[in-house]
């Protein structure tokens, strides 16, 4: 399933894809979870950004994903045009119980619509939902006030630290409401994940996949310098609107990697 | 930053630990007041932190600095100092005049002497690059390290930092200072890579300090540029961004360095930390050394050789083709990338980067490339000149690759300076060594090597340096060109085999044309001399393999228990095999075909790769899997 950075390129349409989002979101949980259906509990941070790719099935298509899993914290921070050029496709992370990833989340969905490609697919993630879950969404409680230091561990979740067991409610400090109405307002699709239990992970990039204009990569790709999203490519596919409970439910196994 | 750093090296304890043979014998005396011996791109500013970057290099080392190891020694040789004669006004003119400090001919000139020296402020903060034991040791399977390199102005070249820390000689790190940066002016403003091949000189005691080199050779590629910089007394910065490796992938490491030279320019430390962890994670290049290393991160096993991978490095992912051994020729047509080659796109490491088209290289000596290649086999030494380190060190590539599957047996140099360690043991007053191949810019050269019995002249009369991307017109700067004009010029060598006039006149015509006319040619060219190495070694092949033991004799030697080998190789036997089948090798006459492989016989080369067959043959005979199997060589 999980193939990585080895040579057979086969005649899969190549999507260079991003993770952008503050340190410790998840952001390589996320990718981990897609690329080897694994997961962690306590991941190192990543340096720089790192490169991983997973084949991705759409109907007849054949989508090969080549991920660039950025690192989140701030030194990193000005190198992350480098990994976003030419992407196709980004997908933004933030953790559901803290609020400040949100608004980190936002500055880059600005900063991706003002520079990156502008038919750029963007992908709005809220992880680590498997903390807050037991019941539904929303409540904005004001839980334990996170400090704004980064986490030196990558993936420090509150929910994990011992002394704050249960209560997974009170942990969330982003209702899904919000982060989905700017994400609609944004023209992003919107996602809640959990790269722990694997909750909407596949769905991300199934709904990325589609969104995408493959015909388009296929007829740049090989003609501007060869490199996938070199070229331009036509309408914007962020115009459109992603029912996303009905797709959610109907993709659930549209990526057979 | 860590100011008061050298005062405390200084006031330690010396301890000897030096061991002489370590250094250089020709010695020359370091021409500092300094006592304690850095290199001399930092002996004159003992007090700057700029000495901390030498510490940094030493800090594997357990507890004596290496700088104050060689006090005792007093006399050192300085690779930077080399005697030439400055019968030249010309180049006396280029240099500095400030005595005790050695310059290099790289940068436009000043007439004021600087009276102050101000510290130098390090640009790769290396302490904050913290790089774990095992991202370090994934990452040294492919390079040992990125060093900066700075052009102080007084100083000279010095490498400012090496990342992830590497121990290196105050000699290595000197010799890799100079190397990192051409030695003449290149262009006002613009940037180039190059490589070059340093030997090593730690001695066996020193090895677990640091990754062992593959041959006893450090290969550098540079990326170096040079920008107009206000802050700057003379008004430019010049720096280089080296890649260090033990291994000989030419065309990937120029890729790499080429990606990571402007980048790094740009965002600074970050970028290296990046690079690095990016490196990591690749899978592992050196297939021999570290196979028995712990298992790869799971869902990764090792790629077969020859396999095509994929590296994302820095947001771009290069496609590179790693050959199965160094000595295999990579074909740009039968490459495992799943599409046609494409050389935008893929990379085959072995070969020299095909940008721009090598063919540039030698317009002026096309008629003479059968010559040419005929001394490449010979192992005969050459003496390549060119304008720019990127020419020579591109030429030099060129050279090595069109001898495979013949191994290489001499010692090449894509870029040396007369500031190398092995200057004086290289180029001297004696016949060069037997298949030794030196790339030049300096004009020096053309005095020091004048009883070379071969040289050859790189690009076209009067043509601008190729493979240099400016930002600013070209000035004058290259001037008169220095050094022989362009072309192949020797003393002793007449031509073998016939040349394939057909493809000269398609070289001549595309050598007119575009650059994909000129890339085309020149792996035309490529092949050519690929399709004459193999029709060479095709007599031989076809007789070595009259001396593989018969089936017979296998089973009765494996029934006694005795080691399996060829028989050995008889000249007379194989002239005899020669004439009776002859060669497709196109001789002018038979009687230069005899003299050539008799002259062939007795090179290095051929001795490197008879051993290389009798292994190849007794690895077969001896391996008790099959016995039936009776093994062929190519």
């Amino acid at each position: 399933m999980a193939e990585t950075a080895s040579g057979s390129q086969d005649k899969s349409v190549q999507v260079k894809l991003v993770l952008l989002g503050e340190a410790a979101v998840g952001k390589s949980s996320v990718v981990l979870r897609f690329v080897s259906n694994e997961f962690q509990p306590n991941k190192e941070p990543t340096i720089g950004a790192a490169f991983l790719t997973q084949k991705c099935r759409l109907e007849d298509r054949i989508l090969r994903y080549e991920i660039w899993d950025t690192a989140g914290q701030e030194r990193f921070h000005s190198l992350a045009p480098m990994y976003y050029r030419n992407a196709q496709a980004a997908v933004v992370v933030y953790d559901v119980t803290k609020a400040t990833s949100l608004e980190k989340a936002k500055s880059w969905v600005k900063e991706l619509q003002r520079q990156a490609n502008p038919n750029i697919v963007i992908a709005l993630a809220g992880n680590k939902v498997d903390l807050v879950q037991s019941s539904s969404s929303s409540s904005g409680a004001s839980s334990s006030p996170d400090s704004e230091d980064e986490a030196d561990d990558a993936t420090a979740t509150p929910g994990e630290t011992p002394g704050s067991p249960g209560e997974p409610e009170s942990l969330r400090q982003v209702p899904r409401e919000e982060a989905q109405a700017y994400a609609q307002e944004a023209g992003l699709l919107f996602f809640e994940t959990s790269a722990k239990t694997g909750e909407g992970i596949v769905e991300v990039f199934t709904e990325i996949a589609k969104k995408i204009p493959i015909e388009h990569i296929l007829a740049a790709s090989r003609n501007n310098s060869g490199r996938p999203g070199a070229g331009g490519r036509g309408n914007n596919a962020r115009e459109e609107n992603v029912n996303l409970q009905d797709d959610q439910a109907k993709t659930k196994d549209a990526c057979n990697c | 930053m860590p100011q008061a750093k050298p005062e405390l090296k200084l006031s330690e304890p010396l301890v000897e630990e030096a061991d002489i043979s370590d250094f250089h014998p020709s010695s020359e005396v370091f021409q500092y007041t300094n006592n304690f011996s850095l290199p001399p791109s930092t002996a004159a500013s003992s007090a700057s932190p700029s000495v901390t970057s030498l510490n940094e290099s030493f800090q594997d080392l357990p507890e004596t600095p290496q700088l104050q190891r060689k006090q005792s020694l007093g006399h050192l040789q300085s690779p930077s100092t080399p005697t030439f004669n400055f019968n030249s006004v010309q180049a006396l003119d280029r240099i500095k005049q400030r005595p005790g400090l050695p310059r290099s001919y790289s940068l436009p000139r000043v007439d004021q002497v600087e009276v102050k020296v101000k510290p130098r402020k390090r640009i790769v903060d290396v302490e904050s690059i913290v790089v774990e034991p095992e991202v370090l040791r994934k990452l040294r399977r492919w390079i040992m390290g990125v060093a900066i390199v700075e052009f102080d102005l007084d100083d000279g070249p010095v490498v400012d930092a090496v990342v992830p820390s590497l121990f290196l000689l105050p000699s290595e790190s000197n010799n890799i200072a100079f190397a990192a940066f051409p030695d003449s002016p290149q262009f006002e403003q613009g940037e180039q890579c190059h490589s070059f091949r340093l030997r090593e000189q730690l001695s066996s005691d020193y090895d677990m300090k640091r990754p062992a080199t593959k041959d006893g050779y450090i290969y550098g590629f540079s990326h170096f540029t040079q920008k107009r910089d206000e802050t700057s007394k003379r008004g430019y910065r010049q720096r280089s961004v080296v890649i260090l490796t033990q291994h000989q992938y030419p065309a990937l490491f120029t890729s790499l360095v080429s990606i990571l030279g402007p980048l790094f320019q740009k965002h600074g430390s970050p970028m290296l930390e990046a690079a690095c962890h990016n490196i990591a994670t690749w899978y592992d290049a050196s297939f021999d050394l570290y196979r028995a290393g712990p298992i790869m991160e799971k869902n990764r096993s090792n790629p077969k050789p020859g396999e095509t991978l994929e590296l994302g490095f820095l947001g771009t992912v290069v496609h590179v083709e790693i050959p199965h051994t160094l000595d295999q020729f990579q074909l740009t047509e039968t490459s495992s990338f799943n599409e046609k080659y494409d050389p935008k796109l893929h990379v085959l490491a072995s070969c020299t980067p095909f940008y721009p088209p090598p063919l540039l290289l030698f317009e002026a000596c096309l008629s003479n490339m059968w010559s040419i290649w005929e001394c490449l086999v010979l192992c005969e030494p050459l003496l390549v000149f060119g304008q720019s380190p990127a020419q020579t060190s591109q030429a030099i590539w060129w050279l090595r690759d069109l001898l495979r599957p013949i191994p290489l047996a001499g010692d090449i140099r894509p870029y040396f300076t007369m500031q190398d360690g092995d200057h004086a043991s290289l180029v001297n007053k004696l016949p060069p060594k037997a298949g030794l191949i030196i790339g030049v810019t300096n004009p020096f050269f053309e005095k020091s090597c004048a009883h070379w019995p071969h040289v050859l002249s790189l690009g076209k009369q009067n043509a601008a340096p190729s493979g240099v991307k400016t930002a600013g017109p070209i000035t004058a700067l290259n001037g008169a060109s220095a050094g022989p004009s362009p072309g192949w010029k020797t003393k002793t060598h007449r031509r073998y085999i016939s040349k394939d006039r057909a493809l000269l006149k398609e070289l001549e015509i595309a050598a007119r044309g575009d650059d994909r006319q000129k890339l085309r040619a020149s792996f035309a060219l490529r092949r050519h001399f690929c399709s004459r190495t193999t029709d060479l070694i095709a007599p031989l092949a076809r007789y070595l393999n009259t001396l593989i033991p018969s089936p017979q004799e296998v089973a009765r030697a494996r029934s006694y228990k005795s080691t399996l080998r060829l028989k050995p190789f008889s000249s007379a036997s194989f002239f005899a095999s020669l004439k009776a089948n002859g060669c497709t090798l196109p001789f002018k006459s038979s009687a230069k075909r005899v003299q050539f492989y008799e002259r062939w016989l007795k090179s290095p080369s051929f001795g490197m790769w008879l051993a290389h067959q009798e292994s190849i043959v007794q690895d077969i005979l001896n391996t008790p899997v099959n016995l039936s199997a009776t093994p062929s060589l190519a």
